[in-house]
């Protein structure tokens, strides 16, 4: 069985090599510190199986698959610290995962497994069912903006206020506004709800981007942002925008 | 503003009611001085009577109360303000007593009789008494203040505590190094054993959280050696730390916890978010009087590396609380990428116990 081993930490990437090359049968032919890396690897070796750590800078474990066709996907083992969107979504989906610090008879337990006969193509939609969930269910973390000339993407720790406008919604970064199609209550859904906030019925705030807040009359606010821009929380959201920013 | 304003409204409020009651209890008053002086008032005029005398303070309480502001009864300066209040009660007193006389004769048509020098005394005992009650309403807001003042810094630092529990026993941080451990067993037992060793500090220092505001920095550095050592572990050749602590700062005090959101806040955008290696550095220096402690990474070259998190915010909360405007704490984008956050705080030592 051909292996690779992403993982961004060295001693972690070192100790499941250790563990891999004491069973039989198990080749590790790659060793990759990044999701950029794993995936090149990936498609230059096509390996049997991928032990992909989760949580990486730059690309995670889930990108890794979303960057490659349902066609390249080898047999993938979900290996995290911890992350609770995560592992329930390989729960539902049946996804091969080990949790950190793991035992050497959970490795053999997974390793057996993958040695039985296996349909690829099944374990590929299922994989990416999994994928898909936790990305669905987790906080998004870019924006996708279509314009009639090119499709792009906004992080959203840039975003610093979102507006409602007609049927489209304005994205405020430092530097630019975006136009989106979409509602208001479906993109809020969407956000992390420890970061954005709705503060006025046609307005949503980062947190994160907040100067400082000035209470007015009637229990209003004023809301300064890092920007110098100033907004107004009306008062039916003020507590929960107090709340979250003194948490 | 606001506040202040609320504040001026009240004691209009409160003043005007005073004098507005006064004025009822010495209405019986008047009505005898007038009867002894052989005049019969109505007892509606002996009300208007009563009242001139009584409002006239609500109008000129301001400018009583301004001075008493202004000239307060120091310890070290109760001369001074004596000899300004001495002459300043007398000419109020006296444009008091002939506005008092003047709206008199206008309404009765005659001056209030007989025109006694207990009168005098009356008017010169209320000026003295508008400067007390504001000297000791201050006292009383000022005592107030300072409460709550110490109970802001005693939750500000009850926060950071909090902050630095959620740090290390954060589950990520927590199974990775429980990993790194697993991992360094097999390889070097004692790197094992001295990183158990470290998390087993880590973790019992977040147990014993004592009350102290302000430590000296070499025992805040201690205290961040531990976690940083394990971070170094689990990263390795990624987190390029450079520590650059002159030694005349070892000794100066610096509030609990300070460095270690910074830090933790350093680590995870310089290393944590982006893939290869990048650095986190310290430097803490005297100048003059004055200590500053830098903390930069060279993480992602945007802005966007400054995330105003809990832990940031409660830094400046607890900078106001401790120093007021004497202390400073500015996070900006690095010039070469990254982000530098940079505190700047008097330079105090600890006084020695005798």
């Amino acid at each position: 069985m051909r292996a690779i081993v992403v993982d961004d930490e060295p001693v972690a990437r070192r100790r499941l090599r250790t563990l891999l090359q004491r069973e039989e049968g198990v080749e590790i032919v790659a060793e990759c510190e990044d999701g950029t890396g794993a995936i090149e690897a990936i498609r230059r070796l096509r390996p049997d199986v991928v032990f992909l750590d989760v949580q990486m800078p730059g690309l995670d474990g889930f990108d890794v698959i979303e960057a490659l066709a349902p066609s390249e996907h080898p047999a993938i083992v979900f290996v995290t610290a911890y992350d609770r969107y995560a592992v329930r979504a390989f729960e539902v989906h049946a996804v091969d995962y080990l949790l950190k610090p793991f035992e050497r008879e959970r490795l053999r337990k997974t390793l057996g497994r993958l040695g039985e006969h296996r349909d690829s193509h099944e374990a590929s939609r299922r994989l990416q069912a999994a994928v898909e969930s936790v990305l669905t269910h987790r906080p998004l973390r870019r924006v996708v903006v279509r314009t009639p000339g090119r499709v792009y993407a906004v992080r959203v720790e840039e975003i610093d206020s979102i507006h409602a406008a007609g049927h489209y919604l304005e994205l405020q970064t430092a530097t630019a506004t975006h136009l989106i199609r979409e509602s208001m209550t479906d993109l809020e859904a969407r956000l992390d709800p420890a970061r954005f906030v709705r503060i006025h019925r046609s307005m949503i705030v980062n947190v994160d981007r907040i100067r400082e807040l000035q209470p007015t009359f009637h229990g209003e606010f004023i809301v300064s942002l890092h920007s110098g821009r100033r907004l107004r929380c009306s008062r039916t959201y003020a507590e929960k925008l107090t709340t979250l920013w003194g948490s | 503003m606001i506040e202040n304003r609320i504040r001026v409204g009240r004691i209009w409020l409160v003043a005007g009611a005073s004098f507005t009651a006064a004025a009822l209890l010495f209405t019986s008053q008047v009505w005898i001085d007038f009867a002894y002086a052989g005049r019969r008032l109505s007892w509606g005029l002996a009300l208007i009577v009563a009242l001139i005398d009584w409002e006239l303070w609500a109008l000129l309480s301001p400018i009583v109360v301004w001075l008493a502001l202004r000239f307060r009864f120091s310890r070290d300066r109760w001369a001074a303000a004596t000899a300004i209040h001495v002459p300043s009660g007398i000419v109020v007193g006296a444009v008091k007593l002939t506005l008092e006389a003047m709206l008199t004769r206008l309404v009765l048509g005659y001056g209030r009789t007989p025109f006694s020098f207990l009168k005098i005394d009356l008017t010169l005992l209320t000026y003295w008494l508008i400067v007390a009650v504001t000297h000791v309403s201050g006292h009383y807001r000022e005592a107030r203040e300072r409460e709550r003042r110490a109970l802001q810094l005693e939750s500000s630092l009850a926060r950071a505590q909090v902050e630095a529990l959620k740090m290390q026993l954060h589950p990520h941080f927590l199974f990775n190094t429980l990993n790194t451990i697993a991992g360094l067993m097999r390889e070097d037992v004692e790197a094992a054993d001295r990183m158990l060793a470290k998390l087993a500090e880590l973790l019992r220092r977040t147990f014993e959280t004592a009350d102290i505001q302000e430590l000296p920095l070499a025992r805040e550095l201690e205290f961040l050696d531990d976690y940083l050592s394990i971070q170094q572990a689990r990263f390795g050749q990624r987190l390029q730390l450079s520590i650059e602590v002159q030694e005349l700062t070892r000794t100066v005090l610096v509030p609990t916890l300070i460095l270690q959101p910074l830090v933790e806040n350093a680590i995870r955008h310089g290393i944590a978010v982006r893939p290869g290696p990048g650095g986190v550095g310290i430097q803490s220096e005297c100048r003059g009087d004055r200590l500053v402690i830098n903390v930069t990474n060279d993480g992602l070259p945007l802005p966007l590396t400054i995330r105003e998190g809990f832990g940031i915010r409660n830094i400046r909360s607890r900078l106001q609380a401790l120093y007021g405007e004497d202390a400073s704490f500015q996070l900006h984008p690095h010039p070469s990428g990254g982000a530098i956050a940079v505190l700047d705080l008097p330079a105090r030592h600890p006084v020695a116990e005798s």
